[in-house]
């Protein structure tokens, strides 16, 4: 057989956001009958390059090839028109209105009445996708979402079909009905990009791979010969694990939680059990959406579990005490979210600084606020940990990521807690500042502070943890010393394919 | 019954479908603006300025059409011809004025980005506040009124009853049955979405917003032709009145069509109450004056309850300030 042409071809695309180069000199090529593994980790650009091959972005450099023919996609229109379609993953659906009314919006003609619901129903057996069509969106289950988006995507009876993470939001069961009719597409000729992070499921149901890294394409092959490990290995590079580090003297159990179960919405929480030891960084590792805010909550008392011995702070049950109770237990909590959350966007840093410190008797004397100390307390922690802020009346959205990250650790950290727990201290934070984060997380761990630190960020996991633990699909795995971890074995914990141990 | 009795009552429900008839236009036209995700509280403000070019264009046409005879003394009131042509022309002033206020609030919530509840209000203000000054500027103290003598009708009603009853088909219609129905609803509904898919959200949104700013305005120029006279504040609160008939229509056409008769039975009981009820004592008569507010509130509580109700028909983005993703 000659070679045949690929339906979609990138040739050195690259895209940036500000300083941040998303995609830098891409080279991707997708056949027909091909299922297509795009992998990498969260921030590698995969997204970034399929909305480029669907019209919603533009590349700054490179060209795009549609069967072999260079072409401009400016818009989704487009796209479509060429015979691309792209199943989102969060879905793009209209919740108040029918499944057949959402599945009309991408198609001409008719939007009523038996034809389409016949039309509807006649594809649907055909891909082996189960949908009623009178049903109204909000009612459905994420898996039947995503049955209507992949029908939409189909009935223009496209050439290409982007999946964006299909399978996380998808029950076990749902997914093998996804990859079952994505077999049958590819069967009949469709080309089929599957991004995804789990790498058993890529080797289960695609024929192709490339992995993306920081932007960059860090390899291809073929998924069915290839090891776990060595994909693994390439998403997340060759990282020294075993970093340079004083040995912190670890002390007694500062942190408890035992038999945690939570669910919220279609997320869940399973902490069988996680202890906190005096002078210890413990890393919670992890790809996006695997419940971490969820874990953070939980720990912080934002959510509390129902049996109220399920958390202990130095050996008091905290468990159904909200994040104020934990704090008078000298614990600390510092979210992901510095807007909004960790603090509030249009309040300058003295009123900032006061709402984390409602029970600190020094400046709440029996509900007065005791104004001139709060300042100082600003003052102070502004000036210890160096946040560049036009001064203390203006509001916090006029702070740099980078400072305002520093005001809301550092807000935590001058209270000297005995249990500080961070969520995504780093992101979005640029080199120097995280640099000043982390040192300052480890010096409060060396003065004898227990540290839970949530993070997308590998390197600074590896940085800091002593003891590191994986987050998949809610569920804490193992703790580990971070010398008994190796990369694939990290790898594998963080795609879900960690032999059960 | 009695002979009365079938005439009072026959009286009571005319007066009340030209009572309901202004609150029917104007919630059918804030209804579609709704569902394509805009929340437009000036509706009062565009009735007004509706009431008043409509009133003006009305008088001109009158003055024109005295003037035509062009023999002095011949220009006396009792003769003047108000054909249906000048009533319908009448009419499309009041309809431009109000698109025009309402491509104000368009070109601030959807140009500028402005937001909806804060730019709807300043309308509201802005439209009582315009319309009182050119209205005192135009008509000064001392003006004869407009009298629209001949109204057009079709079968014993204003031609615009008839309108504002063909238009609960036609909208409902237009939304569920439509592609361009379609598109306002989805835009309504998930504008991220919408957009994802292509479609140019401010644009179909501000034809939206023109369109229930016309309907306003007809809204106002019923109640100066066909109620009363031009004066300050004619509308009195009936915009208000139109918003929260969409609520108590659940954003239906033919709900809204009900709640707006309910209305208008109520005023026009009210407005008769003494025929009524002679013997009732003033509290009662009270209580049953503020019977369409608290009936409104009793309703909007019972549907806010209802999650799959608010799901179904609430509009997803309802007041929501779309941004593009860069």
């Amino acid at each position: 057989m000659s070679e045949p042409t690929p339906l979609i071809e990138t040739r050195r695309v690259s895209k940036r956001f500000g300083d941040v180069i998303a995609n830098q000199a891409i080279d991707l090529a997708v056949y027909p009958s091909q299922i297509h593994a795009l992998l990498g980790e969260n921030g590698a650009g995969k997204s970034t390059l399929m909305k480029i091959i669907c019209g919603l972005q533009q590349p700054d450099e490179g060209e795009l090839l549609w069967q072999g023919a260079a072409v401009e996609i400016r818009n989704p229109k487009i796209a479509r028109a060429m015979g691309i379609g792209m199943v989102h993953q969060h879905f793009a659906l209209f919740e108040g209105l029918s499944v057949a009314e959402n599945i009309a919006f991408s198609i001409d003609g008719a939007i009523q009445g038996r034809a389409l619901e016949k039309q509807i129903l006649n594809l649907a057996e055909r891909f082996g996708l189960a949908v009623e069509p009178s049903k109204l969106v909000f009612e459905l289950s994420a898996g039947e979402r995503q049955r209507i988006e992949i029908l939409r995507a189909l009935l223009l009876t496209p050439k290409l079909l982007i999946l964006d993470e299909p399978t996380s939001v998808l029950t076990p069961q749902e997914a093998e009905q996804l990859f079952n009719t994505m077999r049958k597409l590819a069967a009949e000729g469709h080309g089929i990009v599957f991004i995804s992070h789990k790498l058993k499921e890529v080797q289960s149901v695609c024929d192709a791979a490339t992995i993306l890294r920081a932007g960059q394409v860090v390899g291809s092959c073929d998924p069915r010969e290839s090891s776990p490990e060595s994909m693994a290995e390439l998403m997340l590079g060759s990282r020294n694990i075993t970093a340079q580090r004083e040995q912190r003297t670890v002390g007694e159990t500062r942190f408890e939680v035992a038999g945690l179960t939570l669910s919220q919405a279609d997320h869940t929480l399973q902490v069988e059990s996680l202890a906190l030891a005096a002078g210890e960084v413990f890393g919670v590792a992890g790809v996006a959406g695997n419940g971490q805010e969820l874990l953070f909550a939980a720990l912080s008392g934002e959510v509390t579990c129902a049996d109220h011995q399920c958390i202990k702070i130095d050996g008091i049950a905290a468990g159904n005490n909200g994040p104020n109770l934990r704090r008078q237990l000298n614990a600390m909590f510092v979210p992901e979210e510095r807007l909004g959350h960790a603090a509030v966007p249009f309040m300058n840093l003295i009123d900032n600084t006061l709402l984390t410190n409602i029970a600190n008797v020094s400046i709440n004397r029996k509900g007065l606020v005791n104004r001139k100390r709060l300042q100082e307390l600003a003052a102070e922690i502004t000036t210890a940990f160096d946040v560049k802020h036009g001064g203390l009346n203006r509001a916090a959205k006029n702070l740099s990521g980078g400072n305002l990250q520093k005001f809301v650790v550092g807000r935590e950290i001058i209270k000297r807690p005995g249990i500080l727990i961070i969520n995504q201290p780093t992101w979005g934070v640029d080199a120097l500042s995280a640099a000043k984060i982390r040192q300052a997380l480890l010096k409060l761990a060396n003065s004898g502070s227990a540290i839970l630190v949530i993070s997308q960020d590998l390197d600074e996991l590896l940085e800091i943890s002593d003891r590191l633990a994986v987050l998949h699909h809610g569920r804490l795995g193992r703790a580990r010393d971070i010398n008994d971890w190796t990369i694939e074995a990290l790898g594998l914990a963080m795609t879900g394919s960690e032999q059960a141990a | 019954m009695t002979p009365e009795t079938v005439s009072f009552l026959i009286n009571l429900l005319a007066a009340a479908v030209l009572l309901a008839t202004p609150l029917l236009l104007a919630a059918l036209g804030e209804l579609v603006v709704e569902k394509s995700g805009v929340l437009n509280l000036g509706v009062e403000g565009m009735m007004l300025i509706g009431a008043l070019f409509g009133y003006i264009a009305a008088y001109n046409l009158q003055t024109i059409t005295c003037l035509e005879e062009l023999i002095p003394g011949f220009c006396q009131k009792e003769e003047r011809v108000f054909t249906t042509g000048d009533y319908l022309m009448a009419l499309c002033s009041a309809a431009i004025a109000g698109a025009l206020l309402a491509a104000v609030f368009g070109f601030l919530t959807q140009g500028l980005r402005a937001n909806h509840v804060a730019v709807g209000l300043g309308l509201s203000i802005l439209g009582a506040g315009l319309s009182n000054s050119l209205g005192s500027n135009f008509f000064g103290v001392n003006y004869t009124s407009v009298q629209v003598a001949d109204h057009p009708e079709m079968f014993g009603q204003d031609l615009l009853v008839w309108f504002s009853l063909i238009m609960v088909p036609v909208i409902w219609y237009l939304l569920q049955r439509t592609r361009t129905g379609l598109v306002i609803r989805a835009v309504g509904e998930n504008h991220d979405s919408a957009f994802a898919l292509g479609y140019n959200v401010p644009r179909i949104r501000f034809y939206c917003i023109l369109f229930g700013g016309a309907m306003a305005g007809l809204a106002g120029a019923f109640i100066v032709l066909v109620h009363v006279d031009w004066k300050e504040g004619v509308t009195v609160g009936k915009g208000w009145l139109a918003l929260a008939l969409i609520l108590f229509g659940t954003w239906r056409p033919m709900r809204v069509l009900i709640g707006a008769y309910i209305f208008g039975l109520l005023w026009a009981s009210e407005l008769r109450l003494d025929n009524l009820f002679p013997n009732w004592q003033l509290e009662w008569k009270t209580i049953l004056t503020t019977s369409p507010y608290i009936f409104t509130i009793l309703v909007l509580v019972l549907i806010s309850r209802n999650p799959r109700l608010i799901h179904q028909n609430a509009p997803g983005s309802l007041g929501k300030i779309f941004n593009p993703p860069s």
